[in-house]
C-alpha cells in the first residue's frame, strides 16, 4: 500500500496540469488560481535543484553512517551484511518516519532513505549467510527492495530499476554449456519481462491516465523496451556474449528486431501511450541503425547520409499527412505543440544532446487554437527554446 | 476524484468554459494526441546524421572528389540554407518571436554545423588561417550573430561554447594540463558571460537568453577554481576565491530565485572545502565521522532554504 494516499497524488498531478494549462495559455491566471485553490494538498514539497542536491547528501550521509558503524565494531562480511540489512530496514521505516512527522513529498531526504534501503538491502543480500559474493542475490536483492519501495512510495526510478534488474536476474544463472550458452539465459530473461510487461500494462489500462497508471505505463514502455535490447544482439553483446553464430538464433533475433517496434508502435497508437511510442521509435530507428551489421553489409560513408535524410522525410511527410487531416488532424493526433510542457520536454533533450555533437533548440510554432472561444484564446504559449 | 470528474465541476461552478472543458478533456482524455516532441526528435536525428555522413564521405572522398568540388557542395548546401533562413525569417526583434515554420531551427541548425564543417575543411586541406584560434574564432562570432538574428538559444550555447573552445577552455584540458592560465582563462571567460547576459538583459535585447549566460558563466567558473583546489600543487587561493564564488552563486540564487545556483554553489563549495579538509584527517574512522557530520549540516541548511525559499513543484 503506498503511503501517500491515491487521492493526494491524484491532486498533485492536477495541479501540474493546471499550471501547464495556464502556462500553454488555456486557462487564465484568473481561472488557475481558484482550480489550483480546488487540488490543494497539505506536504512539504521543493524544487528540483534543492530536491536533487538534499538527495545526493541525504544518500551520502547515510552510507557514511553505515561504514562509521562498521568501521567501529569491526564487522567481517557476515556482520557487514547483517548490518546492510539492519540498515536496510532502519532506513525504509526512517523515510516513512519523517514522511509521517514532516509530510514530506519529493523532498529529496525521504527518497535518499528509501533509495538507500534498497541499495543497503542488496548489499546485505549478497553477502548473506555465508559471506561470499553472488551476483544473483545482488539483481534479486535489488529487484525486489526497489519493487517494495515502488509500491510504498511510488518512485518511478524505484518501479524502473526494478523491472531492469528483474530483467536482468536470469544472466546470473547457467542453464546450458557450450554453443547455445547465452540463449536460454535471454529467453527466460524476455520470458520475466513479458510478465512484467503484461501485468504492467494490465494494471495501467485499469486506472488508464489517472494515477497510478502513469507510473505503470512507464515500467510497460520499459520491460519493451529491455525486451528489445536483449532481443537484438548487436546492441547488446555487452551484456553476455550471443550465440550468433547459430544461424536459427541469429535470423530469429533479427526477425524480431522489426516486429518488436511495430508491435510496440500499433499497441502504442491504440492506447495513445506516449512512452510506448516513444521506446517504439526509438526502437524502430535502432533497427534500421543495426539492420546492416545484421545482413553481414560493410559500412559505407553515405550510409549516414542516406539514414538522415530518411528520417527528415519521415518526420516532414508524417508532419504534413498529419496536418491535412480535417481540423489539422487524424484521428486526433496532431503534429502542432498542445502543452508548454511538451516544449519543456523537447529543451530538455535539446540540453542533453548539447554536450553532443549539439542540438537545435527550435522555436516553438504558434500552436492552432486547441479549442476555441472561452478565456483560454486557445493558442500562443510564448515558451521557446 | 479523477482530473475529469474536477473538469466537470469546474466546468458547473462556471470557473472555466464550456469550450474550455471540451477542450481540456480532449488533452486529459488523449482524444487530442500531440506528436510535436516526437517529431523534433525524428528532424533533429535526421540532421546530426545526415551532416556527419557529410564530413564522414568528404573526408573518405577528398582526393577522388576534389577539393573544388567538395567545397563547392558544402558552400552550396550553406547557401541554402541559409538563404532559406534569411528568407523565412521575420524582421529582427529585441523580445522572443516565434519560429515561421516547423524546419526552420533544423535549416538553421544544418546550415551551422555545416559551416563548421566548411571552416575545418578549408583549415585542414589549405590551412589558410594558421591554426584553429581563427576557426574558431570565426565561427563563434556568426553563431552568436545568427542566434541573435533568428533567435535561437541553441545557437547560441554553439556560440559560447565555441568561444570557450578558442579561448582553450575544455573540460578534458583541467585534467590533462596543469596551468594557472587556463584557469585565469575560464574565470574571464565567465565573468566575460555574467557580465554579457546581465548587460544585455539590462538593454532588453533578448533578455530571455539570460539564463545561458549565467548556466555557462557561473558554472566556467566555478569548475575553474574547484580544479585549483583539487590540484596539490594550486595556492589556498583558489579555495578562498571558490567559496567566495559559492556564497556568491548561493546568495544570488536565492535572491533571485533560481535554485540551480544554489545546487551548483552548495556542491562545488562542499567539495572544495572537503578537498582540503580531508587532506589533513588521518584514518577513515575520522573521515566517515567528517562525511555524516558535514553532510547533516549541509541538509539542515538546505531544508532551512527549502522551507523559506524554495517553491513547490
Amino acid at each position: 500500500m503506498m503511503i501517500y494516499p491515491g487521492g493526494d497524488e491524484r491532486a498533485i498531478r492536477t495541479q501540474r496540469m493546471i499550471k501547464d494549462w495556464a502556462e500553454s495559455r488555456l486557462i487564465t491566471p484568473e481561472q488557475r488560481d481558484p482550480m489550483i485553490g480546488d487540488v490543494q494538498v497539505d506536504y512539504r514539497r521543493t524544487n528540483l535543484f534543492l530536491r536533487a542536491t538534499m538527495f545526493v547528501f541525504g544518500f551520502g550521509i547515510l552510507m557514511a553512517a553505515v561504514f562509521l558503524v562498521a568501521d567501529s565494531i569491526r564487522a567481517g562480511s557476515t556482520g557487514m551484511s547483517v548490518l546492510a540489512l539492519v540498515a536496510a530496514g532502519g532506513a525504509f521505516f526512517g523515510a516513512q518516519a519523517v514522511i509521517a512527522k514532516w509530510r514530506l513529498y519529493r523532498f529529496g531526504i525521504e527518497e535518499a532513505l528509501a533509495s538507500g534501503s534498497i541499495v543497503l538491502f542488496a548489499w546485505g543480500a549478497t553477502m548473506f549467510l555465508d559471506g561470499n559474493y553472488s551476483s544473483f542475490r545482488l539483481f534479486l536483492g535489488i529487484a525486489g527492495a526497489a519493487f517494495i519501495v515502488f509500491r510504498r512510495f511510488g518512485f518511478l526510478y524505484a518501479g524502473v530499476a526494478a523491472v531492469l534488474f528483474a530483467g536482468m536476474t536470469p544472466f546470473n544463472l547457467t542453464f546450458t554449456s557450450g554453443l547455445i550458452a547465452d540463449t536460454p539465459r535471454r529467453m527466460a530473461a524476455i520470458i520475466v519481462l513479458l510478465v512484467i510487461f503484461g501485468l504492467a500494462r494490465e494494471r495501467r489500462k485499469d486506472f488508464d491516465t489517472e494515477f497510478p497508471g502513469d507510473l505503470y505505463g512507464v515500467m510497460e514502455a520499459t520491460a519493451w523496451a529491455a525486451i528489445y535490447v536483449l532481443t537484438n544482439l548487436k546492441i547488446s553483446a555487452w551484456l553476455s556474449v550471443p550465440d550468433d553464430g547459430v544461424p536459427v538464433v541469429y535470423w530469429t533475433t533479427y526477425l524480431f528486431t522489426w516486429i518488436l517496434p511495430a508491435v510496440g508502435l500499433r499497441l502504442a497508437i491504440g492506447d495513445r501511450h506516449r512512452w510506448l511510442l516513444d521506446a517504439s521509435i526509438v526502437m524502430a530507428i535502432v533497427t534500421v541503425m543495426t539492420n546492416k551489421s545484421y545482413l553481414g553489409g560493410v559500412r559505407q560513408p553515405w550510409d549516414p547520409i542516406l539514414f538522415g535524410l530518411m528520417m527528415i522525410a519521415v518526420a516532414l511527410v508524417l508532419k504534413r499527412w498529419l496536418s491535412s487531416g480535417a481540423g489539422g488532424s487524424r484521428n486526433g493526433f496532431i503534429a502542432e505543440r498542445l502543452l508548454a510542457s511538451e516544449q519543456k520536454r523537447l529543451a530538455i533533450a535539446g540540453g542533453g544532446a548539447a554536450l553532443g555533437p549539439g542540438a537545435p533548440q527550435p522555436h516553438t510554432h504558434e500552436p492552432p487554437p486547441a479549442f476555441g472561444g472561452g478565456h483560454s484564446g486557445g493558442a500562443g504559449a510564448a515558451g521557446k527554446f | 476524484m479523477t482530473t475529469l470528474e474536477r473538469l466537470d465541476e469546474w466546468k458547473t461552478a462556471g470557473t472555466i468554459t464550456g469550450a474550455q472543458h471540451a477542450g481540456l478533456s480532449a488533452i486529459v482524455c488523449r482524444d487530442r494526441f500531440s506528436l510535436f516532441v516526437e517529431l523534433n526528435g525524428i528532424l533533429y536525428i535526421g540532421v546530426v546524421t545526415l551532416v556527419a555522413g557529410l564530413g564522414w564521405t568528404f573526408r573518405d572522398y577528398v582526393t577522388s572528389l576534389g577539393d573544388v568540388a567538395i567545397l563547392s557542395m558544402l558552400v552550396l548546401l550553406m547557401t541554402v540554407s541559409f538563404g532559406y533562413c534569411f528568407a523565412k525569417a521575420p524582421a529582427y526583434s529585441n523580445v522572443e518571436t516565434e519560429s515561421p515554420s516547423f524546419a526552420f531551427d533544423y535549416v538553421l541548425y544544418f546550415g551551422c554545423l555545416v559551416l563548421s564543417a566548411t571552416l575545418t575543411f578549408v583549415e585542414t586541406r589549405f590551412a589558410i588561417f594558421g591554426g584553429w584560434d581563427t576557426h574558431l574564432f570565426l565561427a563563434a562570432v556568426v553563431f552568436g550573430v545568427l542566434a541573435y538574428r533568428f533567435d535561437n538559444r541553441f545557437v547560441l550555447s554553439l556560440a559560447l561554447s565555441t568561444l570557450a573552445a578558442f579561448l582553450g577552455l575544455r573540460l578534458s584540458g583541467f585534467d590533462t594540463i596543469d596551468t594557472d592560465r587556463l584557469r585565469i582563462a575560464a574565470v574571464v571567460y565567465g565573468a566575460l558571460l555574467l557580465g554579457a547576459g546581465a548587460s544585455l538583459k539590462q538593454l532588453a535585447i533578448k533578455p530571455h537568453f539570460l539564463d545561458v549566460y549565467l548556466q555557462l558563466g557561473a558554472n566556467a567558473m566555478l569548475i575553474a577554481m574547484a580544479s585549483g583546489v583539487v590540484d596539490r600543487n594550486a595556492g589556498w587561493l583558489y579555495l578562498l576565491a571558490l567559496l567566495m564564488l559559492s556564497a556568491a552563486s548561493i546568495y544570488l540564487g536565492i535572491r533571485f530565485t533560481r535554485f540551480a545556483f544554489v545546487a551548483y554553489g552548495t556542491v562545488f563549495g562542499y567539495l572544495g572545502l572537503s578537498t582540503w579538509l580531508l587532506d589533513a584527517m588521518a584514518g577513515i574512522t575520522s573521515i566517515l565521522a567528517y562525511f555524516v557530520i558535514t553532510g547533516t549540516i549541509v541538509v539542515a541548511a538546505l531544508v532551512l532554504i527549502a522551507r523559506r525559499f524554495g517553491r513547490d513543484e
